[in-house]
């Protein structure tokens, strides 16, 4: 018993050590934590549902909007109610978090229109996609074909779109324009049926 | 071995024995450099052949003139300007690279030229001369010099060079457009818009199998045995490909085991995936004649430096690159498998030697 | 401790042993996420951070260290360390926390950290082992920068996010992926060499 004590000693005094150490970091650092990641929600939601977003010369965003997290049945999911800031005048929309995977872990942030019947915009929130190929499914152009009715189930075609609800993929990209179809779908699909289910109750 | 290691590194010798042999290499290396052309010693293999790399790189080069003909036929200008520019940027390269490091001038052996040239004729027509000059850079100085010059060099050069562009530009790489004469018809999407009027995007054949895309409408077997298809510059015609791939092996510049093992081998990939879902995989036939399968198997596979050294090495090499094409052409996201293929199996080269090289008489000596 | 040696000993680091371009240790930060300068800055930053602390502390407690618990103390260390570090840039530099994902963690194998653990801290006195860490760490953020620089230059006309080739020059996509990154540090390790070599042949 002696002899194992005189051998672990100094593992034991690091560790506690480094416990309180971590512990006294963690604490000090959480609250800022969770605040950067609500920040770069709210951004993304401001930008998917009022499509813009102003900054002052510190590179601050200026809000318009503010974020309600519902509380849905599916617990698995992750919308926001959009309010306008303050929280005065009629809902601006609705923001979804969509999972899914490219080519590695994709997390997309979707932009509702009040009444769910509209996809007002959609923002890439993580992707770590091939730059030069996935990594375009940032791109502007890709992202504004999104902005169209919800009512179907977007479909990816490969030449140009004849109908509607058709999202033309990237060349040399389509595992990448795959996934971020299905993630809206499916974000959208689930969201609305948690939405409609909580407006009943 | 030993005089040969330390006779690279110049390092003081504290053996006598190893001192001794090292004056001996040095011995007779003076008798050889004194004695050329009668007397030459060096290691084996020993042939006794008129064959220089040079007269080999010639018989290539003569060999790609039909094609050259046929590219500058279907692709009018493009065709001579990115030939130019390959020459040009691949032996400057390869001339600044010499300097460099102070070794005597290697463009005699006309061996920057072969690549220039199927490097060429590996490109799409309308690639702008920038990303045509960088290739060229890559293939001569990535693909060659920084391995130690011709015969050192583990992958195909002008391969490399593309693989580079390939990964570098991805858009202007498989940008192909149709051959000259067909931009008169006026219902091409591109025309009517009033941009790129001197030239109409249009599919490649391989682009069009790939699932979903827009015109699917297959060239007919004969357009692409002609070459009148869209595609990189010197991949299309069959028949002036197989003209000089005819010239080269009667000249015995190349043997047969490369091309049969890679067309064989694909052929017959090709055929059982028709055979099992003829709606879904096309013929065979259309993906011999289709993209760079032609001229990959009889000049670039063939390259001497990159691939195996005994024939049932060429043979396994060639079989490797079929099977490789064809998996990457009907189940990969690319269209085309060609290069990726021949530069995988180049990595291979060496290890199919090793297992595949004629045993002394009497079996394996233990090492 | 005699000053010239504490000099010498910040000069190994930065260049005769530079982590990434001589000892080629290390390579997985320098392949993975020197594809924009800023990455490549706030990477070498962190981990000269968590090098400089984790040879302080090894070096103070060399001394009660059993030989056959030493490479569980060393991750104990650099565990914590870079559990810090990431904290940190979480709270403080989220954007670019962000872009370097799962590599802040993997600062704690990253052999560059252990490697100097061993050859340095474990057997030399405090002081030492600060400048020591001091010196490789800022090897490794200059390496690393360097490679950004090329990287980035190349791959998005850019340094810093701050646009300098023209719009007319077409990025080489192939720079911001990995082969790119292969192709850079060979050719910067080769430029390195014959730097060298000229060096040995004048002395």
């Amino acid at each position: 018993m002696l002899n194992m004590l005189k051998q672990i000693w100094l593992v034991l005094v690091l560790s506690l050590i480094f416990g309180a150490a971590l512990a006294y970091t963690d604490q000090s650092t959480k609250q800022r934590i969770a605040e950067n990641r609500q920040q770069q929600i709210r951004e993304l939601a401001q930008m998917a549902t009022v499509g813009e977003l102003v900054r002052d010369e510190k590179g601050q965003a200026q809000f318009k909007i503010e974020l309600k997290k519902l509380e849905l049945s599916d617990k698995t999911l992750v919308a926001y109610e959009v309010l306008p800031i303050g929280g005065k005048g009629p809902r601006v929309g609705y923001a979804v978090i969509g999972e899914g995977i490219g080519w590695d872990r994709l997390l997309v942030l979707i932009g509702l229109s009040p009444d769910l019947s509209k996809i007002t915009g959609l923002e890439i929130l993580e992707s770590r996609e091939t730059p030069g190929l996935g990594e375009r499914i940032k791109g502007d152009e890709f992202r504004a074909q999104y902005r169209k009715s919800a009512q179907k189930p977007l479909e990816l075609v490969k030449s140009t779109p004849t109908e509607d609800h058709q999202v033309m993929a990237l060349t040399g990209a389509t595992i990448s324009s795959e996934a971020v179809t299905a993630m809206v779908n499916t974000a959208v699909g689930k969201v609305r049926k948690a939405i409609q289910s909580n407006n009943k109750n | 071995m030993n005089s040969n290691v330390s006779h690279d590194k110049g390092q003081e010798f504290s053996d006598a024995r190893t001192q001794k042999i090292h004056e001996n290499a040095k011995v007779l290396e003076k008798i050889a450099e004194a004695s050329q052309p009668e007397w030459i010693v060096e290691p084996g293999p020993h042939l006794s052949d008129k064959s220089t790399t040079r007269r080999l790189m010639i018989d290539v080069i003569v060999a790609l003139i039909p094609a050259m003909a046929v590219a500058v036929w279907v692709f009018g200008f493009n065709a001579i300007r990115l030939t130019g520019l390959c020459l040009v940027s691949c032996l400057a390269t390869e001339y600044l690279f010499n300097l460099i490091r102070k070794r005597p001038g290697t463009l005699g052996d006309f061996s920057a030229v072969v690549t220039a040239i199927i490097l060429a004729f590996s490109l799409p027509p309308t690639l702008p001369n920038f990303a045509v000059i960088l290739g060229s850079v890559a293939a001569i100085a990535i693909g060659k010099m920084i391995f130690g010059g011709l015969g050192q060099n583990i992958f195909n050069p002008a391969m490399v060079g593309r693989a580079f562009l390939m990964t570098a530009f991805p858009v202007l790489m498989t940008t192909w457009v149709a051959p000259v004469d067909w931009k008169v018809d006026s219902s091409a999407p591109a025309a009517v818009a009033g941009e790129n009027v001197d030239a109409v995007s249009q599919a490649t054949p391989l682009t069009m199998l790939k699932p979903g895309s827009a015109d699917r409408k297959l060239p007919v077997l004969r357009e692409l045995i002609i070459g009148r298809t869209s595609g990189s510059l010197g991949e299309t015609s069959v028949v002036a490909l197989l003209l000089g791939a005819v010239y080269l092996l009667a000249r015995r510049t190349i043997t047969w085991h490369i091309p049969l093992g890679m067309l064989g081998s694909a052929v017959i990939f090709a055929g059982i995936a028709y055979m099992a879902a003829p709606g879904k995989f096309v013929n065979p036939m259309f993906h011999l004649g289709a993209g760079a399968m032609i001229f990959g198997a009889f000049y670039i596979a063939t390259d001497l430096v990159s691939s195996p050294l005994s024939r049932k090495g060429q043979l396994i090499y060639g079989v490797g690159c079929g099977v490789l094409t064809m998996v990457i052409r009907q189940f990969g996201t690319y269209p085309e498998g060609v290069m990726f293929s021949i530069l995988m199996m180049n990595g291979l080269a060496p290890l199919i030697t090793r297992y595949t090289i004629s045993k002394p008489l009497g079996g394996n000596v233990r090492a | 401790m005699s000053k010239s040696n504490l000099v010498s000993q910040f000069t190994n680091g930065l260049w005769a042993e530079n982590p990434s371009l001589v000892m080629l240790i290390g390579m997985c930060p320098t392949l993975a996420i020197t594809n924009s300068v800023a990455n490549a800055l706030t990477m070498g930053m962190a981990t000269m951070f968590v090098l400089v602390c984790s040879n302080l502390v090894i070096s103070l407690i060399r001394s009660q260290l059993q030989a056959h618990l030493r490479i569980l103390v060393y991750m104990l260390i650099v565990a914590t360390f870079v559990t810090v570090a990431d904290y940190m840039l979480q709270a403080y530099l989220f954007t670019m926390s962000q872009s370097l994902g799962p590599y802040v963690p993997l600062i704690i194998v990253n052999c560059v950290i252990l490697a100097r653990a061993e050859i340095c801290a474990a057997k030399k006195g405090p002081v030492t082992s600060f400048v020591d860490g001091l010196g490789v760490g800022l090897g490794f953020t200059f390496s690393l920068t360097l490679l950004g620089v090329i990287r980035e230059l190349f791959g998005s006309r850019s340094i810093l996010n701050y646009q300098i080739l023209p719009d007319s020059f077409e990025p080489w996509v192939v720079m911001v992926l990995p082969s790119g990154a292969f192709l850079t540090l060979g050719l910067v390790i080769g430029l390195v060499n014959y730097l060298r070599s000229r060096k040995r042949v004048e002395a």
